[in-house]
């Protein structure tokens, strides 16, 4: 209980250095947060809504140019447009895919490099031998059907691939339109891998003779460096698919993937909930496989999410009612395909930023239009569960896609000379813990961390005010104190001014 | 992997972002804010000669300031309907008594003098006058009453 009672602390301490700095409370200032009272060990969701309860509009204070605060103007390129954006959660979600998006994307790509190795327990490098080749079937390293959809529509799959020049998956899917072929993949050090399909469903992975008897380290680094792990249009896009299944729901129609493959991936999802739902430093736990076992709970969530991402039709609960809402038959799906095309199609990062915002202030409107009475708390709902979706959705498109388990697996193979058998998301998922459990932990660091800045910046501000109060309330009391000696005899003329409100009479009263 | 690794720490700052506790930690360390000194607030010869003259507490006094700030607070001050009192104001008068009573009657002031004070002393005997000078070697201490 001692984590639950240092949240709710720490709320409280909030709350009463509000009080102290004679500012109104936040509506949110209750026990009531759900977050709060959570026993999960995930600190992202709560210090999310910390963040928007020490946020206080300034109100008449004059503002500066730019407050790194949260409650200070946003930074150039976020939310740029007058409105009533401090204070906003939906200014999380946007400082994480605009302002902090090169830092995430940095820190996953090294977390990827270290856990292929210490997954795969190669704490020690060595040679790669000559000739290694692995065979192996395409769907073993494309669980969701990736490389079956178009990369050229965003609404059909084109949110799982990047960068035409640096993306993988994208090279994969020009290397199967043309079986027998052999590609090589390049590093900044030359190629890397030898890459054929092979008809009807497989594929041959060969290391370079330009890496054989090279250092298996560098192999892996180079191709890490190599590849965009993931850019802002395929993390926006994939946040909005795990949202409201725009995407999901269009592959599911057209047969590209299968029920049973969206609930694996949801199933994955509750893994690494679970999984960072512990703390790996206070918590003494093994994750055999009754960790991962699901209770009836869990897979009733898991089927009600997956028809929901499958018919594209998901219920946004807010606590007080259920409002069900269709990205794709609302003219969200136009504004999704409009707007990640245009990220597409410019290389100017203020363009991409634009894309973004402009894309996340339309969804908050049309899915306030559902309920207009409702559409504080639907834009809050929507920016809180897109920003906490996040270290979910990058595992997704940072593991759980074919150039991650591509070389994950041949790396398997080079170095423990055995084939992935898993068919599908959830059963590599559990195999492979250490190396989801790596990503999925760093990727949650980088957003405590950034998250934790701005409220420590929040709180420092909060509590600069209470000590300015303080300050100033002891020179006022020693002042009043000498006062009281100096104007004793006429301080009754004075009080007598003052106390012109009448204290009530009461009855019976003993004490006069 | 080890739990050792996993958690392993690489923040200048100290704080592990991997630990949930140790950043609960972090937050709570942010609201520890130092004691300021007190020091003297009035002169001893203010204190000596002026502090007769102060009024005491008034029970009343204080509840008509609470009540008179009461709009701060967004509520209401007026009577209520039938021209009575507004029992929360009057909850407070009772309040402010009950503290105030029990302030003036089970508080209690301990005073005590710190050896080392500077004294002087005239006096005289059968040889004529003695002037003393000196310092005070022991704690002196006393009770005081709050009115």
């Amino acid at each position: 209980m001692g984590f639950i009672d240092d949240k709710t602390n720490i709320e409280k301490e909030i709350a009463i250095f509000k009080v102290m700095n004679n500012l109104p409370k936040g509506e949110q200032v209750t026990s009531s947060i759900e977050s709060v009272k959570n026993t999960g060990k995930n600190i992202l969701p709560y210090l999310t809504d910390m963040l928007s309860v020490a946020c206080q509009d300034p109100q008449d204070e004059p503002l500066p140019e730019f407050s790194p605060t949260f409650s200070g103007p946003p930074p150039v390129g976020v939310l740029s447009q007058a409105g009533p954006v401090k204070c906003n959660v939906i200014r999380i979600l946007l400082e994480i895919l605009i302002e902090f998006l090169p830092e995430l994307i940095r820190i996953v790509k090294e977390a990827v490099a270290v856990a292929i190795r210490e997954a795969l327990s190669c704490s020690s490098d060595f040679k790669i031998p000559i000739n290694t080749v692995q065979v192996m079937d395409l769907s073993l390293i494309d669980y969701n059907e990736i490389l079956r959809t178009d990369p050229n529509n965003n609404l059909f799959g084109g949110i799982f691939y990047g960068d035409p020049e640096r993306d993988f998956n994208r090279f994969l899917y020009n290397l199967i339109q043309t079986p027998f072929v052999t590609e090589s993949w390049e590093g900044k050090n030359g190629p890397i891998l030898d890459v054929t399909f092979i008809t009807p469903g497989q594929i041959s992975m060969a290391v370079n003779p330009n890496y054989e008897n090279k250092s298996f380290n560098d192999f892996i680094s180079d191709y890490i460096d190599s590849i965009e792990i993931f850019n802002q249009k395929m993390l926006l896009g994939n946040v909005m698919d795990n949202f409201f299944g725009n995407v999901t729901s269009n592959l599911f129609a057209n047969n590209t993937i299968t029920l049973e493959q969206i609930e694996n991936q949801q199933k994955t999802d509750k893994l690494i909930e679970k999984i960072l739902d512990t703390d790996p430093c206070q918590d003494e736990i093994v994750f055999d496989d009754s960790f991962f076992e699901f209770n009836n709970e869990d897979l009733i969530e898991i089927e009600n999410k997956s028809n929901q991402l499958a018919s594209g039709t998901v219920a946004i609960d807010l606590g007080c009612g259920v409002f069900n809402f269709n990205a794709l038959n609302s003219s969200l799906g136009g504004i999704i395909a409009k707007e990640l095309g245009n990220m597409d199609n410019t290389d100017d990062p203020v363009l991409k930023n634009k894309a973004t915002e402009k894309l996340i202030e339309k969804t908050q409107e049309t899915m306030a239009n559902i309920s207009p009475e409702n559409s504080t708390s639907i834009k809050a709902k929507f920016a809180m569960d897109a920003s906490i979706s996040i270290p979910k959705v990058v595992a997704k498109i940072s593991i759980l896609t074919p150039k991650i388990l591509g070389i994950y697996n041949f790396s398997n193979f080079i170095v423990n000379g055995t084939t992935v058998t898993e068919r599908n998301s959830y059963d590599w998922s559990k195999s492979n813990r250490v190396f989801i459990e790596y990503v999925a932990r760093e990727s949650l660091a980088v957003l405590v961390k950034i998250i934790f800045n701005k409220l420590k910046l929040e709180l420092l501000r909060l509590i600069a005010f209470v000590v300015q109060k303080i300050l100033k309330s002891i020179v006022d009391k020693k002042l009043a104190i000498i006062a009281s000696f100096l104007v004793g005899p006429i301080s009754g003329a004075i009080n007598g001014l003052v106390n012109k409100i009448p204290t009530p009479e009461i009855e019976g009263s003993k004490y006069k | 992997m080890s739990n050792k690794k996993k958690c392993k720490e690489s923040e200048k700052s100290g704080i592990n972002f991997k630990s949930p506790q140790s950043v609960l930690d972090a937050l709570k360390n942010l609201f520890k804010i130092p004691s300021l000194p007190g020091g003297n607030i009035v002169d001893p010869y203010t204190l000596a000669f002026l502090g007769g003259n102060k009024p005491g507490l008034s029970p009343e006094k204080i509840a008509a300031r609470i009540i008179s700030r009461k709009s701060e607070a967004g509520l209401p001050t007026s009577p209520i309907a039938g021209g009575r009192s507004a029992p929360d104001e009057i909850m407070e008068v009772i309040r402010i008594e009950e503290m105030v009573k029990a302030l003036t009657t089970d508080a209690r002031i301990d005073v005590c003098n710190k050896p080392g004070a500077q004294l002087q002393a005239t006096g005289g005997n059968a040889g004529g006058p003695i002037q003393v000078f000196g310092t005070v070697l022991s704690v002196g201490c006393g009770h005081g009453q709050m009115s």
